[in-house]
């Protein structure tokens, strides 16, 4: 009985270790790995099991191996490092790094405990909420300037329709009246607009395939741009995300309407749905929408997902802005990258667990 | 006799242009920018329509709703427009449930307004 009792505590507790966020590899006395978690295989590019056998040098690059492993003289200490630990790909993972040297016999067999996250994650998630605290922020701002101007608008429009009332159609006073109530109609359109880029509803996520997000959005473009239709050229129907289904598609919708427009056709716009290729594996599922447009310069890249920024003549900026918060509040990631010949907008959403 | 119309906004120039042109529609029409006095008028006087704005008194409430269910205690005849500079799906439900008629958003034109007024009474 006490031997099934260790056997599930110690199932309890590998199940624990594979879901923490951190990277856990535990070194012997000899510098080799006897214990990945998976989190710390998945950061590396490799499998689980692949690893036990390894050398430090060989798991985490020669130069990082030599910062972790602890001189012969070190007296028992935890130590902080920010180190470059080498893929198995071949690629670099920017990692925070705890080194944790137990006393010698404290742990079997356990000369150094190494835990660690991927810093660039840690960054982006940071960066994310800045942006998104920032965006909150201003769309309170915009929500009351919007009220606060409306009254007045108000006051401006009936105050124009007494005067349309009151005169006849051939009074010279009618057709100034009429103009100021278009003008006030068209500062109202300008306003619902600013409050839906500053303020959409909350995200109501849903287990949804990334595939259907994509169709619907098509669907929902203007007749001129649907004819050559943008081509989905990759899209595999099993990656469901976690969206709300009627954000997602507006936000897909603005995308591919604003890659029409900058490459001035339909034809050449490609929309493709793939699983994340990044450390963590699957936990994203990036939805890209590719034009063969001129392609934007990186200080106007900068500046894209701003308010009221456009390069296009005629256009209020507001189609990428109100993307970018569509996106903020569905928790997923809006990126733009560009090179001369092209654009890519990459859409990254979490991926649903599978059941 | 004229349907008798209450207009209550803290925006003076909505009240104005209001009366001056529901008058010409041939109601009959009092104006307030005063919640206080706005109740005293409901008590006193018989409305077909009461048209109110939500906020009333330059802050972040919503007084047009408690005046409503001052109008549906003392006039129950009388039907209740909410006017409002910001309108969302919960409001609107809010103000069905307190008793209004319509809840609409500002600006508006008052050909439109004369509208749903029409559809009222």
């Amino acid at each position: 009985l006490s031997h099934e009792r260790s056997a599930a505590q110690a199932a309890l507790g590998a199940a624990i270790l594979d879901h923490v966020l951190s990277g856990i590899v535990a070194l012997s006395h000899d510098g080799s790995v006897s214990y990945v978690n998976r989190p710390a295989a998945e950061l590396l590019g490799r499998g689980p099991e692949e690893c036990p056998r390894l050398h430090a040098s060989q798991l985490f690059g020669a130069g990082a191996a030599a910062e972790i492993l602890p001189q012969a003289s070190a007296s028992p200490a935890e130590r902080r490092l920010a180190l470059d630990l080498s893929r198995k790909d071949g690629g670099t993972l920017h990692a925070g790094v705890s080194v944790i040297q137990p006393p010698a016999g404290a742990i079997d067999d356990v000369g150094v405990l190494v835990l660690f996250r991927d810093l660039d994650e840690q960054r982006g998630a940071e960066d994310e909420l800045r942006r998104a605290e920032g965006q909150a922020a201003l769309g309170r701002m915009v929500a009351g300037l919007s009220h606060e101007i409306r009254n007045p608008l108000a006051a401006i429009q009936g105050l124009a329709n007494v005067l349309m009332a009151e005169c006849p159609e051939e009074d010279p006073r009618f057709e100034p009246a009429r103009r100021i109530g278009e003008l006030v109609a068209r500062m109202d359109r300008l306003l619902a607009a600013c409050v839906e880029a500053g303020t959409p509803g909350p995200a109501h996520l849903e287990t949804v395939p990334a595939p259907v997000l994509v169709e619907r959005a098509l669907e929902a473009l203007p007749p001129r741009w649907r004819e050559d239709g943008p081509q989905v050229t990759e899209s595999a129907g099993d990656l469901r995300v976690l969206a709300d289904a009627a954000q997602v598609v507006q936000c897909l919708r603005a995308l591919v309407e604003n890659a029409c427009e900058a490459a001035g056709s339909a034809a050449g716009v490609r929309v493709a749905v793939a699983r994340s290729a990044g450390t963590r594996g699957d936990r994203h599922v990036h939805i890209e929408v590719r034009d063969a447009g001129p392609g934007v310069p990186p200080p106007l890249l900068r500046r894209i997902f701003e308010p009221f920024y456009s390069t296009k003549p005629d256009h209020l900026g507001l189609g990428l802005a109100v993307a970018q918060a569509l996106a903020l509040r569905n928790r997923a990631l809006l990126e733009a990258c560009s090179r001369p010949g092209h654009t890519v907008f990459t859409l990254s959403l979490p991926a649903a667990r599978r059941a | 006799m004229p349907f008798r119309l209450l207009v209550v906004d803290d925006e003076e120039a909505i009240g104005f242009a209001l009366k001056r042109y529901f008058e010409r529609q041939g109601l009959e029409v009092d104006v307030t920018q005063d919640v206080d006095e706005a109740r005293a008028l409901v008590a006193a006087r018989d409305y077909a329509v009461v048209m109110a704005d939500l906020r009333l008194r330059g802050t972040c409430g919503h007084e047009g709703l408690d005046l409503i269910d001052h109008v549906r205690g003392r006039s129950p005849q009388a039907h209740c427009i909410l006017l409002s500079a910001y309108t969302s799906e919960e409001l609107e439900q809010a103000a069905r449930a307190r008793g209004a008629r319509l809840l609409l958003r500002k600006p508006i034109g008052l050909p439109e307004l004369w509208r749903h007024v029409q559809e009222l009474l």
